[in-house]
């Protein structure tokens, strides 16, 4: 007797096959309906402009307008180039900070640690950038303090310029860098340090010949996530770019108050393109460096 | 941890060895000294705007100066005649109780679909559940808008709340798929093995273990709906904001303390809230669901 | 229906990978019946069908003459003692055992009733406030025990449920296993890859290899009258000799192995009467192959050399290899090992009634 010749038909064996899909329906029906759906309407607005004035049709004006100005190139690279800032600096002291994290050995510390890490989360962005926008305005903290110290003599600028931007989207994104970064630490034994060390190599030599690269897929998924938080992000940079710094976020918030949507909608769509594309690089390098990695061995 | 090895030779030459092998703990090792330096100053940095918002809430003047010239609640007092910001923290605080509550059912219910069975398409279907994670949340915000006025429902809590569920959702899939994986299949054998049809086992036996999940994704989408500014920025009406646009258009118009005492007053609620997670959750279980989700 | 549990022809299939292969058997209702295997013979998921909780790809289960190959585990009349005992954590010894009373919906005075007696009988009585974790592995044991067997199931099916005990438990909860069967009369189902555990404590066993039963028996015939070689050398130890049948009578088969004729009784060949000239595997065990003077009256017998001797406390192993180069492996009681030396001349042989003949 073939197994399919004695398969059952009773409807209780057909029905078990389908179990997953009742549970995964109100999912994909709220995803499709909604997500889906938009951002379908989206790529449609940005060559079909249906909501604009006068008679929709379809066009690339807006594309082309985008991708022909000088300006918005520049609007580009001023947007990569914060991302690349906040992304290095969140990694020079997110490292060391989650390294720091992990040696402490009292775990009432270390919890403490935690909290006062991440417990910012629980406070609103707004509230956070206005809090930088007070320390580091001329007549703020930072200020002060630097003048008080005679460290300079006129308040410097650090805000509505790049740097102010910089720092507060550090604060902002700080902990997405120091979580996956504590989480690959974690998951590093003591005796590979060990090892490396009973077998000749110094502090700094294990630090880069093992804890390093064992760390390296923590810190790869921290960059990425805090790169592309820091490009598609717009309050912070807005607030403390006080219009000087035009990122892409700030295009679009210009172009929805002109109720230019089909242009909005080209400048979101090529954020979207752009977010995407630097994940999609990034793993395709990381795995590329590993190969290569395997293969000089 | 490098653990102290009570026999080790004390001699110089061996002594110097064996601090380079990091087998001798000296009490001044000037690497974890710098180490805890730098985390101290970043604990001092992550706190540093949230203490001076604090500051300034009890400013006696408008402008923002430091150090402030004198003490005063006058702008506690000019918060609580704000009727603006009050209506939009009430709609804040429905959008996002309403988007928890659904990204946690919605959620489990594929989580479920998710890990406990195999099908074809199955990481397909995991990658799409996914995705809005990595969409700009303002180029999401604009293309809701478009579809709202599309269907002719603009100025609405619902665009809102669906607009959230949209974040929320990822996060809750992904956070209770993480922790169904670590849960004890045998327990739900063992109920339906005792005549529990496969609701009450859900009931009985799965929602029990998952609990620590659920409240932390429950955490998170209320965190984030709360926070939500670029995906509600576009799909408020004038008359209808919610709080954290409310206090971006205030900060726009003009910086006086009143929104440093609003913020002042988050910031304590946030405080109690943090509080009572530290107390509450059981510090085992989330350590497993930080290991196992890693995201 | 004298069958508690049949199983007809019943195949599991996990994409490509057979776990189950086509497998037929009947459980007597009362019985202590032991799936004893290796790991990944399929003993598991067999005892798993039973019960519900995997559904065959193919063949019927049947409980008491019913068809139950599609019923879910919760509406079958069975019960499991799971491998890791799946006792619920968040629940107390007295809650973990209502359980199924409480989907039944039994009234709390009987459930009270009920869980009291079956804390009597597993010898916990008073432990029903306890918490789970406070509990010693063996009183775990118990308790999953007592939680199936409370909701008086028609078979009770126990998963390999002794293998986290250490020894000298494990030999306490075989006779405790043994003896609350009896009390109970419940058919128990047993699976285990301890064939100790199994000729112990069963009523019958069936072995099982690579998703198929090799044999059905008694302990006493599997461990005597094994059907396959994988039975004879997964139960006990055995030697075994490739031959072909050199003469076949009414009471005796004479098989020739490398120039040595071996005798049989005809009741120890399996499968039937063999053709002369069939190539067939000659096994005895060690603890029937004679050495020296116990040798000097059994119908095989040879001579041959000792290669090496090892002291093994109640017995001696000693390794002979016959003239023709047949090695041989002996197990004799310490006081019969006088004279047994590396190198030294014995004389080595069994009865023909030891001796199992196996088709190739």
């Amino acid at each position: 007797m073939t197994i399919a010749a004695a398969r059952r038909g009773s409807w209780r064996s057909v029905a078990r096959r389908y179990r997953h899909v009742p549970l995964l329906a109100p999912a994909v029906l709220l995803s499709m309906a909604v997500f889906w759906v938009c951002m379908a309407v989206l790529v449609t607005m940005s060559v079909y402009p249906f909501l604009a004035a006068g008679t929709p049709r379809f066009t690339w004006v807006a594309w082309h307008r985008f991708l022909t100005d000088g300006y918005y190139w520049s609007v580009v690279g001023t947007t990569l180039n914060l991302g690349v800032l906040v992304t290095g600096l969140s990694l020079v002291i997110g490292y060391p900070t989650a390294y720091a994290i992990s040696k402490i050995r009292r775990p009432g510390w270390a919890l403490t640690a935690y909290v006062m890490l991440f417990a910012p989360i629980l406070v609103s962005v707004v509230v956070r950038t206005y809090g930088w926008m007070l320390l580091l305005s001329k007549t703020g903290a930072v200020n002060y303090v630097l003048r008080s110290l005679r460290l300079i003599d006129e308040p410097i600028a650090l805000i509505f310029n790049t740097t102010g931007i910089v720092i507060a989207m550090v604060h902002i994104l700080l902990p997405f860098m120091v979580f996956p970064v504590m989480s690959v630490i974690g998951q590093l034994t003591p005796d590979l340090k060990e090892a490396a060390m009973d077998l000749g190599a110094n502090r700094w030599q294990t630090f880069r010949r093992v804890t390093l690269p064992l760390t390296l897929p923590g810190v790869v998924a921290g960059s990425q996530i805090v790169f592309t938080l820091t490009i598609s992000a717009f309050v912070t940079p807005f607030l403390m770019g006080g219009g000087k710094v035009q990122i892409l976020s700030g295009l679009i918030y210009r172009d929805m108050e002109a109720v230019n949507l089909g242009f909005a909608s080209v400048v979101s769509l090529l954020l979207l393109v752009l977010a995407v594309a630097i994940l999609v690089l990034s793993n395709r390098l990381v795995r590329q460096a590993y190969a290569r990695a395997e293969v000089s061995r | 941890m490098i653990t102290r090895r009570p026999e080790a030779s004390r001699r110089p030459e061996a002594l110097g060895r064996q601090v380079a092998a990091g087998r001798l703990e000296t009490a001044r090792d000037p690497i974890r000294t710098g180490l805890f330096v730098v985390l101290i100053l970043v604990m001092a940095f992550m706190l540093a705007p949230i203490g001076f918002v604090l500051v300034y809430a009890f400013s006696s003047v408008s402008y923002a100066i430091f150090p402030p010239p004198g003490f005063s609640v006058r702008w506690f007092v000019k918060l609580f005649q704000q009727e603006a910001l009050f209506h939009a923290a009430v709609n804040s605080l429905i959008v996002a109780a309403v988007a928890t509550v659904t990204s946690l059912i919605v959620g489990t219910l594929a989580a479920l679909g998710l890990v406990r069975y195999r099908f074809f398409g199955r990481e397909w279907l995991r990658a799409a559940f996914l995705a809005p994670l990595i969409v700009p949340r303002i180029a999401f915000g604009v293309a809701m808008l478009v579809y709202v006025i599309l269907l002719r429902r603009f100025g609405g809590l619902d665009s809102l709340i669906l607009a959230h569920l949209m974040v929320t959702l990822p996060f809750a899939i992904s956070i209770l798929s993480a922790t169904l994986v670590s849960a004890d299949r045998s327990l739900e054998e063992a109920a339906m093995d005792l005549g529990a049809t496969p609701l009450v086992t859900f009931w009985k036996v799965t929602l029990p273990q998952i609990r620590t999940g659920l409240a932390v994704s429950g955490f998170f989408s209320f965190i984030i709906s709360w926070d939500q500014v670029e995906t509600s920025l576009f799909l408020v009406k004038t008359d209808n904001k919610t709080l954290p646009v409310e206090m971006f258009y205030y900060l726009q118009r003009q910086q006086d303390p009143v929104i440093a005492a609003l913020s002042a007053f988050l910031i304590a609620v946030a405080v109690v809230v943090a509080i009572i997670a530290v107390l509450t959750v059981n510090p085992r279980d989330l350590q497993r669901l930080l290991a196992a989700g890693g995201r | 229906m004298d069958d508690d549990v049949e199983l007809r022809e019943v195949s599991k299939h996990f994409g490509t990978v057979v776990a189950v292969d086509q497998v037929s058997l009947q459980i007597r209702r009362g019985e202590f019946f032991s799936l004893l295997g290796p790991s990944g013979c399929g003993k598991t998921t067999t005892l798993r069908m039973i019960g519900g909780l995997e559904y065959p790809t193919a063949g019927d289960v049947l409980l008491r003459g019913q068809v139950v190959t599609d019923v879910p585990p919760y509406r079958r009349a069975t019960n499991m003692v799971f491998q890791h005992l799946a006792l619920f954590p968040h629940l107390t010894v007295f809650e973990n055992i209502a359980f199924g009373l409480r989907l039944k919906r039994v009234p709390s005075d009987a459930i009270s009733r009920k869980v009291d007696d079956v804390l009597q009988l597993v010898d916990l009585p008073g432990y029903g406030a306890r918490e789970i974790h406070q509990l010693s592995g063996g009183q775990k044991q118990r308790i999953a025990i007592a939680r199936a067997l409370v909701n008086e199931p028609a078979v009770l099916l126990l998963d390999e449920p002794l293998g986290a005990l250490d020894l000298k438990l494990r030999l306490q909860m075989q006779a405790e296993l043994k003896a609350l069967q009896h009390r109970v009369g419940t058919t128990f189902i047993y699976v285990t890859h301890d064939q100790g555990e199994a000729l112990t404590m069963s009523d019958r066993i069936a072995v099982m290899n690579l998703g198929r039963v090799e044999q059905i028996g008694t302990s006493e015939e599997i461990y005597a009258r094994p059907q396959t070689r994988f039975v004879a050398a997964f139960i006990g130890e055995a030697n075994f000799l490739e031959g072909r049948v050199a003469a076949s009578s009414a009471d005796a088969v004479t098989v020739e192995v490398d120039g040595l004729r071996i005798v049989a009784s005809v009741d120890r060949v399996a499968a039937g009467p063999p053709q002369v000239g069939a190539a067939v595997t000659v096994s005895v065990r060690p603890e029937h192959v004679k050495l020296g003077a116990a040798a000097a009256d059994v119908r095989n017998r040879w001579d041959g050399r000792v290669q090496d001797v090892t002291f093994m406390g109640a017995v001696v192993r000693a390794r002979v290899t016959l003239g023709s180069g047949i090695a041989l492996i002996a197990e004799v009681h310490n006081d019969a090992a006088a004279g047994l030396s590396p190198g030294a001349p014995v004389v080595a042989g069994w009865t023909p009634g030891h001796t199992v003949v196996l088709a190739r």
